[in-house]
């Protein structure tokens, strides 16, 4: 069974690796995934390679680099293994059974951040913003990085965090959060233990000199971070929208309809049937209705921002008026959260 | 390259809960060809942390932890 008092990484990936030493310290991560379709645009051979070298620099300087190691461990924790997530007791065994039900004796990954979001909805609490947008991509703060390199940045988004820190392309990132930088993994880990706001140092190698900077995270930073794609929003789906799927509404097309496009405009492309993902359904929205507010407000948000909302401002019973733009006329509904 | 000088495999199977059964005959031949495959390779250690991890304090070298799901 998985040991999540060390082990921790993002468990909507379906490839993750880690390197270590023998006495179980974490030199890094390396793994990340930002699409259902596509595992791989994140990760190359070439980064790869350069990222366990950077690995046996850090082995090799172990343990005079300890300080910089420190982050990079598992973050503590009350579920010791999956099996001890009330959702999930009892329903996996401790090993995998090799035999003919091997399949089924299979806990899946995304499992494990779903219970885990289950143990505060069932207490009727908010679902901390860090379990709900998980494993920030560097995108998050306006970073693009390289991943034929170890943290070389492509590029940075204007106006962005990263912007404001004053990072700039060609930079490498060589520690973040205080914490050694092997790749992109590794860059999600430290945004994933960052404060919801705050500031964190970035160390950057430009040129023959290294710089300190500083990058400042504003409140709701993480809800930047896409979370539509991952296999956990589909419970996210259930508690807040009663099992709808959404798609974006690009600018034109809210042109077309009216709506402006700083405001909210999010296309059904599914509608839940059976069991608690109907409740939309059972409440009248249809395929291809376009939601232009919901609790009251019109802003524009993204999916991932959508679900956020609910599920953290919302409690299950909660009845959440949502209007819907169909053939023109408006529709309004109540949604039950669950 | 000799850069994974003590390599762990580690197999974290995830499968969806599906109901086509030759989809899941299918997932479990992929599961146990896999164990069958890189469980005699002597360059993985496959599914054992802790044997993985003595070899690599015998050995003074680090570990290369992978975590994967069959498709």
């Amino acid at each position: 069974m998985l040991d999540l008092t060390l082990f921790q990484f993002d468990f909507d990936l379906s490839f993750a690796m880690f390197f270590m030493n023998a006495d179980k310290t974490i030199y890094g991560r390396y793994g990340t995934r930002s699409s259902i379709e596509d595992a791989e645009s994140h990760m190359s051979l070439d980064g790869l390679v350069a990222a366990l070298e950077g690995a046996l620099t850090l082995h090799n300087g172990y343990p005079d680099n300890q300080s910089f190691l420190t982050g990079k461990q598992a973050a503590p924790t009350k579920y010791k293994t999956p099996n001890d997530f009330p959702s999930l007791r009892g329903k996996f065994g401790y090993e995998l059974d090799y035999g003919e039900k091997v399949v089924q004796s299979c806990l899946h990954c995304h499992q494990m951040i779903e219970a885990e979001r289950l143990v505060y909805r069932n207490e009727k609490k908010p679902i901390p913003e860090k379990l709900l947008y998980p494993h920030p991509l560097p995108k998050t703060i306006g970073l693009r990085m390289d991943v034929d390199t170890r943290a070389t940045v492509k590029a940075v988004l204007p106006n962005s965090e990263a912007d404001g820190a004053g990072i700039e392309p060609g930079d490498v990132l060589v520690a973040l959060d205080n914490q050694a930088i092997l790749s992109v993994a590794d860059i999600q880990w430290a945004l994933h233990n960052a404060p919801n706001s705050g500031v964190i140092s970035a160390t950057v190698e430009r040129g023959n000199s290294y710089l300190e900077l500083k990058i400042k995270l504003d409140a709701l930073w993480r809800n930047k971070n896409d979370i539509s794609w991952r296999v956990t929003s589909w419970d996210l789906r259930r508690m807040g929208t009663g099992g709808l799927v959404f798609e974006p509404v690009t600018t034109s097309q809210k042109a077309q309809l009216r709506i402006p496009a700083d405001k909210l405009a999010l296309r059904v492309k599914y509608v839940g049937l059976y069991g608690a993902h109907n409740v939309a359904k059972r409440a009248g929205v249809k395929l291809g209705d376009v939601l232009v507010a919901c609790d009251g407000n019109d802003d524009h948000l993204t999916t991932g921002q959508l679900l956020g909302y609910l599920t953290s401002q919302h409690k299950p019973g909660d009845l959440v008026p949502m209007e819907f733009l169909r053939s023109g006329q408006r529709i309004r509904v109540q949604i039950r959260q669950q | 390259m000799k850069l994974y000088l003590a390599a762990i495999l580690m197999a974290l199977v995830v499968t969806p809960a599906i109901s086509a059964q030759d989809v899941q005959e299918k997932r479990r031949d992929a599961v146990l060809n896999d164990k069958k495959q890189f469980g005699l390779d002597d360059y993985w250690v496959y599914d054992d942390f802790e044997k993985g991890r003595k070899e690599a304090e015998k050995t003074g070298k680090p570990m290369l932890v992978v975590f994967r799901c069959l498709p």
